[in-house]
């Protein structure tokens, strides 16, 4: 995917997602690091609640091969969704502690986790054990109206975003 | 809502930024790379973050390459891309 597709794919989507009154947003920025619009680049979005949770979805973009086509593909992201420490960063964006465990969190990093999920205190529930989920293939949009949901009706992530993890 | 953008970085705000991880922790950029084993604890935003910084400040370094060669005559571009490590690039 190239950036300028990219940019338009996330203005449709932020434009049909609406939040409750009086979320704070920092964010949504998308940003290539070389003009003109070359990858690598990456998306950002924090908006924190008034009841003291927060969401932070981040997204990052690497550069692939001209022989591949170029542009760029979906490397790292991590969607997070709890409470939120008071610590902050110089931006606002709330600074990750063990002492506010996630609700849910998803990542998947370039490292020896591989695809995974933080859920109601488990850490690194590995993709072997979560069923109708493909980790790695979650859209931050998917994400926000997965909190969105949890927010408005209280059910479990797992019934919203119909995935089962064994034990 | 409408989608922001931030000011494109260079490559002294990417390195600064990763030095900064480094102080942080204490721990060097070879550190940084191995925490992939579970002995060492770097927040996993933390270690993302870092290693995206490794991918821009590599992206900005081409980048600045290909420019330096625009502004070269063909000849010397040419010479200079065949080269194979500094020796060869001092010499030619």
């Amino acid at each position: 995917m190239h950036f300028s597709e990219y940019e338009q794919w996330l203005a449709k989507q932020a434009v049909n997602t609406s939040f409750e009154q009086g979320c704070v947003h920092i964010g949504p920025y998308a940003t290539p690091t070389v003009v003109p619009n070359k990858p690598p680049w990456d998306f950002e979005w924090t908006v924190l609640f008034k009841d003291g949770h927060y969401l932070r979805v981040v997204e990052h973009w690497y550069r692939r091969g001209s022989h591949l086509g170029g542009g760029g593909y979906r490397k790292t992201f991590s969607f997070h969704y709890g409470p939120a420490n008071p610590s902050r960063s110089t931006e606002g964006v709330p600074v990750p502690s063990e002492a506010y465990p996630a609700i849910i969190r998803i990542d998947t990093d370039d490292d020896w986790r591989g695809p995974h999920l933080h859920l109601d205190g488990e850490d690194h529930i590995h993709q072997s054990r979560v069923k109708n989920l493909r980790i790695s293939d979650i859209d931050p949009f998917d994400f926000i109206k997965a909190v969105i949901e949890h927010r408005r009706s209280g059910e479990k992530f797992e019934k919203i975003m119909s995935f089962t993890v064994t034990k | 809502m409408q989608i922001k953008r931030r000011t494109l970085p260079t490559i002294e705000d990417v390195t600064r930024q990763m030095e900064a991880f480094e102080f942080r922790y204490s721990i060097s950029t070879d550190d940084f790379l191995r925490q992939s084993s579970p002995e060492i604890r770097v927040n996993e935003d933390d270690a993302m973050q870092w290693r995206y910084l490794r991918e821009q400040l590599s992206a900005l370094q081409e980048a600045a390459v290909e420019r330096l060669y625009s502004t070269m005559p063909k000849g010397s571009e040419a010479r200079l891309r065949n080269c194979e490590n500094s020796s060869e690039l001092l010499a030619a």
